[in-house]
């Protein structure tokens, strides 16, 4: 008679008996219609308990049903073999029944879920075929451990249900097992316990198995293992509090150089870059994808530098506000300080940590400077020039009257001591004389040119017509008054008062001076205007410039006729020029010995037409 | 006796300068002429400076820079072009100490190169050093004039 100690209600089921335990399978014990479980560690430890548990069916005549994966099948067979039996003639005269579990579950499952008449039809009729008239029919089946493993515990719990349900009309003493390795996660402790609650009976692992069979040596090792549970569950507990720290930091870390107001990347020993942090990505214009795993170089502008930096990387230097020029995305260039050290294992690049940062406003506001200093310093330059030319012509043509003053002095000291002056002895203090004036107008001269000589000076409008009447009143009056000089219209310029003056009085007095003895100077001074610029004329009828000349007659004191035949210290043009220069204008002259000159200068427009 | 030219406009300097060649006891015959066309004049015996009697060339020419017309330099240059004037020394006297302008003078074949002092007293001691070295020591090429 069959045992009925199957267990349909599995909440009964918990009330007394709960779960066998049972040391060592004896399978002399196990029910006609059982279903029971084996948790297994080593693949052959389960075909140890599997052999033992068919091997005892066969000596009672018992059928069998193993559906198996094929290497449990293989070894189930040797091992069956080895034991004595012959596996072949068991298979030919349907004792043993070997099914591969893969194709079997294949044949009833549907969209990852055990189809119930399915496998009725599959599983029921087999074991129907199998079972014998007052034999018991053992069966193993490793269809819901495969199930458990692809991760569907699920599908393999419904499964069980199934075998439960074909347990109520057939007798069978069915042996799954697992591998203990498939709930070693945390979550699979749920699904773990609904496996065994689907069992009538289950069976620890060889482990256990290993230890003594006494009542007392359960309870010690029940109790070993709640004291082991109770510590890993501490450990997990621990664990997962590390596992949140440490996710939080990451994030923290994450964040850090995600964010930051620097731009970051790395890049790997070839080059490319592995990572790169938004700021680097906002700092070139670029998305992602268009940056990271390109090639660094492709952003250089300049090849040999990227060289330069990768060497020295790789050569173990830290690079520290090394300067390059990147390519933007838009196609301008940005100057770019960049901090990079490379992280090493042992001595296998890792990747760069590269820090970089955008310093084309600050190289900008450099460049200004630097053009800024370039152009004050050649203003300098000019100054000083001027101030030598100055005070070298100061220094001789000043102290050449001085000179004369002191030997004409002397001169009669020597020559006239006790004597009285005669006619050469005059002679010789009106010389004195004669130097003194001379000293006393190079001085002023030099006065005028310092005059002109300032560096900044205030442009306003000036209306040329009344400024030239005033200086033929106050200083050409005569020569005005004997037709000697003739105003034409004059336009308004943009200039300075005093400077205009000194250049204009000037230019008439040299235009009035160097005419042919015997000749009257014809003298005529005009203006005219074209695209905002004044061009203010001076000519004359006078002796004319040879080109010669030219550059001596704008020194400070330069003088190309003797003192006997034009007077003058020879300043005048070196003022006119200063002072045309200082008001940002241009002078000029055309001029053909004998014929005359006409000097010019330019003036932006003063506005009135 | 060798003829000395001063090549000088100035005429205070002028007189400085015969003044104080005087009271160095350099004795030769002066002439002084006041501009650099009158200088090639006088050298190439254009005009009055034909008779040579009266106007023999010079062993040594003082020569200003500074002159009207035709510079000092002009008046170097074309001395030094002409191969029969290649004896003469030619001894720049001018007010300019410009190192462009002595660079220059002793380019174009300057002999000498004096900076006229600004005291009147040290043209003086000059003129005595003057003498010794150039009168005295100096070999000058031209066959002393009668």
């Amino acid at each position: 008679m069959p045992e009925l100690s199957f267990v349909l209600n599995r909440e009964e089921e918990v009330c007394h008996d709960s779960i066998h335990l049972a040391p060592t399978p004896s399978w002399d014990t196990i029910g006609k219609s059982e279903h029971f479980v084996q948790f297994y560690e080593k693949d052959a430890c389960l075909i140890d308990s599997v052999s033992a548990f068919f091997a005892k069916g066969f000596n009672k005549g018992e059928p069998a049903i193993v559906i198996a994966t094929k290497e449990h099948r293989q070894d189930l067979m040797s091992r069956l073999s080895a034991e004595g039996f012959d596996v072949e003639k068991l298979k030919a005269d349907g004792t043993l029944t070997s099914l591969d579990a893969k194709e079997t579950l294949e044949k009833f499952m549907i969209e990852g879920s055990p189809d119930a008449s399915l496998f009725k039809s599959v599983v029921g009729r087999l074991v129907e075929r199998t079972s014998r008239r007052g034999a018991g029919l053992r069966a193993f089946g490793e269809m819901v451990a495969i199930l458990c493993g692809e991760g569907n515990s699920r599908g393999a719990i419904q499964l069980e249900e199934l075998w439960n349900d074909l347990g109520k009309e057939h007798l069978f003493a069915l042996f799954c097992a697992y591998p203990l390795h498939g709930f070693k996660g945390e979550t699979d402790g749920q699904p773990f316990a609904h496996i065994c609650k689907a069992h009538t009976r289950v069976i620890p692992t060889e482990s256990y198995a290993r230890t003594g069979s006494t009542e007392d040596d359960r309870l010690r090792e029940i109790t070993r293992l709640q004291q082991k549970a109770a510590s890993l569950e501490a450990e997990i507990a621990i664990r997962k509090k590390c596992q949140e720290e440490l996710e939080r930091r990451e994030t923290e870390l994450r964040d850090f150089l995600e964010n930051a107001t620097e731009g970051i990347h790395q890049v790997n020993v070839n080059g490319k870059i592995l990572w790169a942090n938004r700021s680097e990505l906002e700092l070139l214009g670029y998305k992602e994808e268009e940056y990271v795993g390109h090639d660094i170089s492709e952003f250089h502008a300049d090849p040999e530098v990227i060289e330069d930096i990768l060497f020295r990387l790789k050569r173990g230097e830290k690079l520290h506000d090394y300067e390059a020029r990147v390519k933007h995305k838009d196609g301008s260039i940005r100057y770019v300080s960049i901090n990079s050290s490379v992280l090493w294992s042992g001595d296998k690049f890792s990747y760069t940590r590269c820090f970089t940062r955008d310093i084309t406003a600050r190289r900008k506001a450099e460049e200004i400077l630097e053009t800024t200093v370039k152009e004050r310093t050649a203003q300098l330059q000019e100054t000083v020039a001027d101030l030598e030319a100055f005070s070298y012509s100061i220094s001789h043509d000043m102290r050449s009257p001085l000179r004369a003053m002191q030997a004409y002095a002397a001169s009669i000291l020597e020559d006239y001591c006790g004597k009285p002056l005669d006619e050469e002895g005059v002679e010789r203090l009106s010389r004195i004389q004669r130097s003194a004036t001379r000293m006393d107008l190079l001085i002023r001269d030099v006065l005028a040119y310092s005059q002109v000589a300032k560096a900044e000076i205030k442009l306003s409008p000036i209306r040329l017509a009344p400024l030239v009447a005033d200086i033929l009143d106050e200083q050409f009056g005569s020569e005005r008054a004997k037709g000697w000089i003739t105003v034409g219209g004059l336009h308004a310029v943009c200039g300075h008062d005093a400077y205009l003056t000194q250049c204009i009085s000037n230019l008439i007095g040299n235009a009035l001076k160097f005419v042919a003895p015997g000749n009257e100077p014809k003298v005529r001074i005009w203006s005219e205007c074209l695209d905002g610029q004044v061009k203010v004329l001076i000519s004359d009828e006078g002796v004319g410039i040879l080109a010669e000349h030219h550059d001596r007659i704008f020194k400070i004191f330069g003088r190309v006729y003797p003192e006997k035949q034009y007077s003058g210290t020879g300043i005048g043009l070196a003022i006119v020029n200063k002072a045309v220069a200082r008001m940002g204008g241009k002078l000029g002259y055309n001029s053909e010995p004998g014929m005359g000159t006409t000097f010019w200068f330019t003036l932006p427009s003063g506005g009135e037409s | 006796m060798q003829t000395l030219l001063l090549v000088e406009d100035n005429p205070d300097d002028q007189f400085i300068m015969k003044r104080a060649l005087k009271s160095a006891g350099v004795l030769n015959p002066l002439h002084i002429l006041d501009d650099g066309q009158l200088a090639i004049d006088y050298l190439e015996g254009v005009g009055v400076y034909c008779d040579r009697s009266k106007y023999p060339l010079p062993a040594l020419i003082f020569l200003d820079l500074n002159l009207p017309f035709k510079s000092g330099f002009d008046v170097l240059k074309w001395v030094r072009a002409r191969a029969e004037f290649k004896g003469i020394v030619i001894v720049v006297l001018t007010s300019s100490e410009h190192l462009v302008d002595i660079s220059a003078a002793y380019q174009a074949g300057a002999n000498s190169y004096l900076v006229k002092p600004p005291r009147a007293e040290d043209l003086m001691e000059m003129a005595k050093s003057f003498k010794w070295y150039w009168m005295i020591y100096n070999r000058f090429e031209t066959v002393p004039s009668l």
